[in-house]
């Protein structure tokens, strides 16, 4: 016999906790970005949260058209199915699903005979799950709820030796029933994602309490004890704490160290630290276990440019843009290292290819007409010298690089001009005796 | 300065991650310890206004906002921003 369920209900829906600015925000990103496949697998599980079943599979089915092996979508479009009271359709979706995760597929399997109000059913699936999946809160939270069905008193007692797990949360948050039902979002694994999300946006919000709490229900639906670290030590972050930003990851690493989250993490909370070693290390263990993210390419350019190595920072930031060409940053720190090599035709062309980007600065302009000098487009460095002091008519060395150029280039009234700026602007650096002494041979004032 | 540049990167994407900002359609890079900022500042907290003109003067408010917040972090020596939608000319930021 099929218990009676509370998914689509008010109650259901206060239930999850979401508050209304962040409903607001989830929604946006859903209209927003109509093929990504997770935000539409999110936007499915707002629409469950809301209690509206059929909007729901839209949006799972539409997250699994986007992408067919997306395997969360699987469950959660089939979880959905057997709440909407199709249960034959519901257990095929589960077999036509992948696995999202260790034990996913069998705790969802419990969880339709559950929604079905077959207790023998469930419990078998759940004592085919590993030993260490036996004991998360989640599981025992099911359990009990299976046990209901056939012992209330049994169950009970399960609960009450279960509810510890539980016990920074208000109980209506965390019960497998509430009075005679059973509140069918507590079962549902795949809200993890949509606790996270909601967690991350309310620390945004620098509402602290709700974001703990957002995640502690990520915890107790299906988000693992390394994932529950990261995203305590990503609020820490968010609050500024560092420190326990850093224990929290590193902890994280510990438990899961194939994941890459933590050492992505750690890997600029200890650049930020400057901290030369640490940052080393965890970036060393953030590109092993992702060698396709470019942006810790870039950190560790700059990790290699901060030990001296400019070689192994070169190669840094051509790994970053061989991942994505038109990294314009990655693409600058080839420039500049180029340049710092003395490697003057490549540096020329990966400015020239910064500057296409639309980036500028008086400092790229003013490297990018020193590299021309060395090639001899002295025309080219003008040009280019001009267009550094278009940005910074009275920076000293912009004036004094283009009064060489000018000279260089023979046009001595030019040079005059730019080193007489500098000489005025200059605040006694070492060039301000070479510009004098050359000035000292030059023709007066025209004017 | 290369040490400063390694440890500002680090400062400066996370000045973005608190201001809310999507990593996801920014760069931002320090050289010489000029901070660069490129791409669009687009917040995941703020909702985007479907009136692009309401957007982008909400973009104004939070590049202004996330300019004197990196202007504040010790050793940067200069900010550049290179934005899709709004742009400083003189002291005050504009929609493009």
């Amino acid at each position: 016999m099929a218990v009676e369920t509370e998914m689509n209900s008010k109650h259901a829906f206060s239930e999850l906790r979401l508050s209304p600015d962040i409903v607001r925000m989830l929604s946006a990103e859903a209209r927003e970005h109509p093929r990504w496949a997770d935000v539409q697998n999110r936007a499915g599980l707002l629409a469950l949260a809301r209690g509206e079943l059929e909007g729901a599979l839209d949006r799972f089915e539409a997250a699994l058209a986007i992408n067919p092996r997306y395997a969360w979508a699987g469950i959660n479009r089939a979880l959905t199915l057997a709440v909407s009271g199709r249960g034959a359709e519901a257990a095929d979706a589960l077999d036509g699903s992948a696995e999202p995760g260790r034990g996913v597929r069998t705790y969802t399997t419990a969880v339709l005979a559950l929604f079905a109000g077959d207790a023998a059913a469930g419990e078998a699936a759940l004592d085919d799950l590993p030993p260490d999946l036996a004991t998360r809160p989640d599981v025992r939270r099911l359990l009990a709820a299976l046990i209901r069905l056939r012992a209330p008193s049994e169950a009970d007692a399960l609960w009450q030796r279960t509810r510890h797990h539980f016990a920074s949360l208000p109980a209506e948050w965390s019960a497998p029933w509430t009075g005679k039902r059973l509140s069918t979002p507590t079962f549902m694994p795949g809200l993890h994602q949509l606790y996270l999300e909601g967690s991350s946006l309310e620390g945004r919000l620098s509402r602290w309490e709700a974001a703990e709490s957002m995640a502690s229900l990520a915890r107790l639906h299906w988000a693992d004890e390394a994932i529950y670290l990261n995203q305590r030590g990503f609020l820490a972050t968010l609050a500024g704490r560092e420190d326990k930003a850093r224990k929290l990851h590193a902890e994280a690493a510990r438990i899961a160290p194939d994941e890459p989250r933590a050492h992505i993490a750690l890997a600029y909370l200890w650049s930020a630290e400057g901290d030369l070693e640490q940052a080393y290390r965890s970036l060393v263990n953030a590109l092993a276990r992702a060698p396709r993210y470019a942006d810790l390419l870039y950190q560790m350019g700059l990790l290699h440019l901060a030990r001296g190595s400019a070689k192994e920072a070169l190669a840094s930031f051509r790994g970053a843009l061989e991942i994505n060409p038109d990294y314009t940053m990655a693409r600058l720190q080839e420039a500049e290292a180029l340049f710092g090599q003395q490697r003057w035709n490549e540096a020329r062309a990966s400015y020239e290819n910064v500057l296409a980007s639309g980036l500028e600065s008086w400092e790229i302009r003013l490297h990018y007409a020193l590299t021309l000098v060395r090639l001899g487009d002295l025309d080219a460095a003008a040009e280019a010298g001009e267009e550094a002091r278009r940005l910074a008519p009275r920076e000293p060395r912009v004036l004094y690089h283009l009064g060489r150029i000018y000279r260089l280039r023979g046009d001595q009234e030019q040079a005059w001009t730019a080193w007489t700026t500098f000489l005025e602007l200059d605040g006694g650096s070492e060039r301000r005796t070479e510009v004098e002494r050359a000035l000292s041979n030059e023709p007066e004032d025209p004017s | 300065m290369a040490f400063e540049d390694f440890r500002l990167n680090a400062q400066v994407r996370a000045a973005l991650v608190r201001q809310g900002i999507d990593l996801g359609r920014v760069e931002h890079g320090v050289t010489n310890s000029v901070i660069y900022i490129k791409g669009s500042l687009r917040s995941h907290v703020t909702q985007e206004s479907s009136d692009l003109s309401q957007a982008k003067l909400d973009e104004v408010d939070r590049a202004a906002k996330i300019e004197r917040i990196l202007r504040s972090i010790p050793g940067v020596r200069d900010v550049i921003f290179q934005l899709d939608r709004v742009v400083k000319l003189g002291w005050r930021w504009k929609p493009r």
